[in-house]
């Protein structure tokens, strides 16, 4: 299962959501967080412990600290007892709330780490959910090339040596744009959103067989190259077989399985003197008018049945029929 | 056939990009489709860019993997080249 430790989060979330550690700092690396969703422990504080969500992220606003106030101090340490005991991952107390009686010794006595932000209640949470829904989303990383052409990211895939980056090099060289190269790092947003993106060091650099390694920031500029981009749809170069069934009308859609979601995936047969990049730069276009709801194919073909059915209804009348 | 095989990195500068290159130039010697894991990276053990992507420096514990005819041999090359230091004087 996907998680972060609490200590990555506090170190990626430190200055976007201003947090500082109340107590429990050595904790930080040993607490785990799997899930992306947080609890307000209302319901907990006021005694009621059953589903109490105790692998989320708890956080403490205003509401929660009036109402243990309002318990007094014998029964508000009683239940934060109870509750720091259920084994929780950290506790985030928003707008700077002063913390009230014991809460921190009886948190650090359960090696539960609290965190302090200056952010308010709601938007604290919207952003924190927002964070661990991209760091835990499903992740996995394919081989492939992936340039964005006219907007649509187009992952390009296929054995080592058929040829990925030349064709992406002519891509960039028609004003298109690099994503990644060679290792692609791909994560499902949502149920049918996948975003990919480069890995680390190499990210922007190809390397092209007989020249070697470019930097393609540096060669063609930062309009060459974007960080990252949704992937829609899938290049599948392979070598031109003969007598091998190829796509020849584009009615039925074909499919790549990513992580759970279907991408439209072509696949293009390679042979000496085709031009590649128009025909992908073309794919691209086409596949943006298929996600308007527009197939071409089935269009054409709507009409070549209505064209016949006319033809039937009033024989030799249709001059626009072709000769034999 | 398919072959696996666990190795350490033992040159100084690891998997730099001189050494990366002598790799792949040694995968593609084979017919094998050869992959090559560094925790949850795995990259393709003929793409140079791929196999600079794992970073993997010296002491890091690398996995081969070799599919297709000659896979025994490809693990069995790849594997000396490492232990030699990839031919690097150190």
């Amino acid at each position: 299962m996907n998680f972060i430790t609490v200590k990555e989060f506090f170190a990626d979330s430190k200055s976007r959501l201003h947090l500082r550690i109340l107590t429990g700092g050595e904790f930080l690396q040993k607490k785990k967080i799997i899930v992306s969703d947080i609890n307000r422990p209302g319901l907990a504080l006021a005694g009621f412990f059953d589903y109490f969500p105790y692998e989320r992220i708890q956080v403490f606003g205003k509401t929660e600290f009036t109402y243990l106030k309002k318990l007094g101090r014998e029964k508000a340490n009683r239940v934060l007892e109870r509750l720091f005991a259920a084994n929780i991952c950290c506790v985030i107390v928003s707008r700077n709330l002063p913390v009230p009686y014991n809460f921190l010794s009886i948190a650090r006595r359960h090696h539960v780490p609290v965190m302090m932000s200056s952010i308010f209640t709601t938007k604290l949470i919207s952003s924190i959910v927002t964070f661990l829904d991209k760091k835990l989303a499903p992740k996995i990383t394919m081989h492939g090339t992936f340039v964005d052409v006219y907007g649509i990211g187009v992952m390009i895939i296929g054995k080592s040596g058929i040829g990925k980056s030349e064709i992406s090099l002519e891509l960039i060289k028609r004003g298109h744009r690099l994503v990644a190269d060679d290792l692609i790092e791909v994560t499902r947003l949502s149920d049918d959103v996948l975003e990919g993106r480069g890995l680390s060091i190499i990210q922007h650099h190809m390397e092209i067989r007989g020249v070697g390694i470019i930097d393609i920031r540096n060669l063609f500029g930062v309009g060459a190259v974007r960080d990252e981009q949704k992937i829609e749809l899938v290049m599948h170069l392979e070598e031109w077989e003969k007598g091998k069934d190829y796509e020849r009308l584009g009615i039925e859609d074909v499919h790549e399985d990513i992580l759970g979601v279907k991408v439209p995936k072509i696949i293009l047969p390679v042979k000496p003197g085709r031009n590649l990049s128009v025909i992908i730069e073309v794919a691209a276009m086409t596949q943006r008018l298929k996600a308007r709801g527009y197939n071409p194919a089935r269009e054409l073909n709507k009409s070549i049945i209505k064209w016949m059915k006319k033809d039937k209804k009033n024989p030799g009348e249709n001059t626009d029929v072709p000769d034999k | 056939m398919q072959y696996k095989k666990k190795v350490k990195i033992v040159n100084n500068a690891g998997f730099h990009l001189r050494a990366v290159a002598v790799f792949v130039r040694e995968a593609e010697k084979f017919k094998a489709d050869i992959k090559v894991k560094n925790d949850a990276i795995e990259a393709d053990g003929k793409s140079i860019m791929g196999l600079t992507t794992l970073g993997a420096g010296k002491g890091v514990e690398i996995e081969i993997k070799a599919e297709g005819p000659d896979a025994k041999e490809a693990i069995a090359g790849l594997m000396k080249l490492i232990n030699d230091k990839f031919g690097e004087a150190e």
